[in-house]
């Protein structure tokens, strides 16, 4: 990458990952017993980063239960990023991916779109105690989401929605199988009228919106 | 004319001293590095055992020599172009140069190194600096593996398969080590002032490219066609197992609110769909067998009450294969890294691949000589090349012969 040395000065570019693609992350992520920001998850992306696609990634054997949630490095890094290292702003694609023990937070900004498609997540005891996969997929946001064929297993909350209706461009075939509790609506805001498929889960749903349209629950223990 | 001749000289003079100490600079760093002692039990890099004097380790002992920030790609090659003596002993790479040396090591701005091709498997690096590329030769047909406590792409770029040529060779592995003295203790300060800027925390940086591209897989996930009981071996899945082979892993979900997953190693496959399951990492047993029953099929159904159209209830178990021909790991495996000898039970074990913001540094060997004024850039340093002392000497002498032959000439 020449041409950034000018002048007697090196000029680094920002970071980026022009893609994750049928690889594999083993043992990533870091000091899960330790608050932020000593506590890293695998991935620390810049709030600037413009894309992110992973297709056909695995993650087992998760040493921090984030995928890439972390909070603000104030100092201590050259060059590390002053801010939130939030993946608001970034256009992020994941498809066919599996994640175990890691959950994964979905919020775009205004104009930022993410697409989660065709993913398994899995909770339960993969990781090492204390990791946060009590809510194992969180979309939010104001930006376009877009959620089809992904499955929740096994974590104490499945798919944790605190995105608006207007936020969902496609929402198809999305289950929460085994997990305390399957789909949480945990705000007011939250869209209520997605079809939420949960099968086994302790608790199907548990909202805090005024009402709830289109779910279709099996053998959970109550709605 | 003689002020010509003279200032030529001088120059020629100072090229041979800057060319002296940069080459000392580089043998200095080697010579620190192959004088580190091993500072504990050595172990070899291959299997992981301790070596000792009745089960010596030949070649791939006291493979701790390495763990040293001079260890750097341009380090690497220096030692291979110049086929260092104290290093036979350890085996290296053979990263193939296509494009020019690294110019850092002597404090020219020219041509960053172009282009390696990692074609073996590495050392215990303690850092890898990426200033240029570093490809992973996409179709090897060996097995590769990187080791490091640190990469550092630095402007550079890490590629390991892209969109057009993904990685296509049996398996690449790169290791996040750490290591026993640094990496294994609490580390709760991430710069550590004794060590690096990066402190004791392992980890990818990127300040350029990061690209991982393994091999394509046409079937991630199946899901199954038939109720298995507990004790079944063999799953019956909805589609061919194209690209799974026997010894990969696959994950088995649980279909019992609040069960575990199973992890299963691909015995075989029948019929291109049925998955005959081999070992397990989750049984009790580690036999092939299911622990817990699996729902295999679907319900219907349909209820005008509550407006209810005919709707297929699917809460089917899958199988999804694991393993993936590239791999980047935080350490050695999920319990145990034989360098580092910590697990993750101890502070700082697994690795973080963080982006930086873009930033800026002096180079070395460069001086301001003052600042200036540019139109596209509103400040710009203007600088020289090569050491500030040496130079300023330089025309200071240069400055003398001429004040000193004008006076000559004046007494004349």
């Amino acid at each position: 990458m020449s041409g950034y040395a000018l002048y007697g000065v090196n000029y680094y570019p920002a970071g980026e990952i022009t893609g994750l693609s049928y690889m594999r992350f083993r043992a990533m992520g870091k000091q899960w017993f330790l608050e932020p920001p000593f506590r890293e998850p695998p991935l620390v992306l810049l709030e600037s980063t413009p894309t992110l696609t992973m297709v056909g990634v695995v993650l087992t054997e998760p040493l921090t239960g984030e995928l890439w949630t972390c909070t603000m490095i104030s100092d201590g890094y050259k060059g590390a990023s002053s801010k939130d290292c939030s993946t608001s702003a970034t256009d992020i694609t994941v498809n066919r991916s599996i994640f175990v023990g890691t959950s994964a937070l979905f919020e775009p900004n205004v104009g930022v779109t993410t697409v989660v498609s065709n993913n398994l997540f899995f909770g339960g005891e993969e990781c090492s105690s204390a990791c946060p996969t009590t809510k194992m997929v969180t979309f939010a946001g104001q930006g376009n989401l877009t959620v089809v064929h992904n499955k929740v297993y096994g974590g104490y909350g499945g798919f944790r929605i605190l995105a608006p209706c207007s936020t969902f461009k496609a929402w198809e075939d999305n289950v929460a199988a085994g997990n305390a509790v399957g789909f949480n609506l945990e705000v007011e805001g939250s869209c209520g009228s997605l079809f939420l498929e949960g099968y086994r889960n302790s608790a199907g749903i548990t909202a805090n919106t005024q009402e709830v349209m289109q779910t279709l629950g099996r053998s959970s223990k109550c709605i | 004319m003689n002020d010509l001749s003279l200032f030529l000289s001088l120059s020629l003079i100072f090229l041979i001293t800057l060319l002296t100490y940069s080459t000392f600079h580089v043998s200095q760093q080697l010579a620190l590095n192959s004088s580190v002692p091993c500072n504990h039990e050595p172990l070899d890099m291959n299997s992981g055992r301790m070596c000792s004097a009745e089960l010596p380790c030949g070649d791939n002992g006291c493979a701790d020599v390495i763990i040293w920030d001079g260890w750097t790609v341009h380090i690497m090659l220096r030692r291979i172009n110049e086929k260092m003596a104290e290093f036979e002993a350890v085996h290296f790479v053979s990263l193939f140069l296509t494009g020019l040396l690294y110019p850092n090591i002597f404090y020219f701005d020219v041509v960053w190194l172009e282009q390696v091709t990692l074609d073996v498997t590495t050392p215990f690096m303690n850092s890898l600096t990426i200033r240029g590329t570093l490809i992973v030769q996409y179709d090897a047909v060996e097995e590769l593996a990187l080791h490091a406590n640190l990469i550092n792409i630095k402007g550079g770029r890490l590629i390991i398969g892209n969109a057009t040529h993904p990685f296509i060779g049996p398996q690449f592995q790169l290791f996040l080590h750490g290591d026993m003295y640094f990496h294994g203790k609490e580390c709760t300060v991430p710069v550590n002032e004794f060590i690096t800027e990066f402190g004791c925390w392992k980890q990818i940086v990127v300040n350029g490219e990061l690209s991982v591209y393994g091999k394509p897989i046409e079937a991630v996930t199946r899901t199954l066609i038939r109720d298995a009981a507990a004790g079944d071996s063999v799953l019956y899945l909805d589609g061919d197992l194209t690209g799974w082979n026997i010894g990969d892993e696959v994950i088995v979900s649980s279909t019992e609110s609040g069960g575990q997953p199973e992890y299963f190693i691909v015995g075989g496959i029948l019929n291109g769909s049925i998955l005959q399951l081999g070992s397990s990492s989750t049984s009790r047993t580690g036999l092939g067998v299911l622990a817990t029953p699996k729902i295999g099929t679907t319900v219907e159904v349909e209820d005008q009450a509550s407006n209810l159209d005919r709707t297929v209830l699917d809460g089917r178990a899958t199988v999804s294969l694991l393993s993936r021909n590239v791999e980047i790991r935080g350490g050695y495996d999920s319990t145990y890294d034989y360098i580092s000898g910590v697990g993750p039970d101890l502070s700082n074990y697994g690795g973080t691949i963080r982006l930086w913001d873009a930033w800026q540094e002096d180079k070395d060997g460069w001086c301001v000589l003052f600042h200036v004024f540019i139109s596209d850039v509103w400040l710009r340093r203007l600088r020289v090349a090569f050491f500030c002392p040496t130079l300023l000497l330089l025309l200071f002498s240069t400055y003398l012969c001429h004040v000193s032959s004008v006076d000559i000439g004046m007494t004349q």
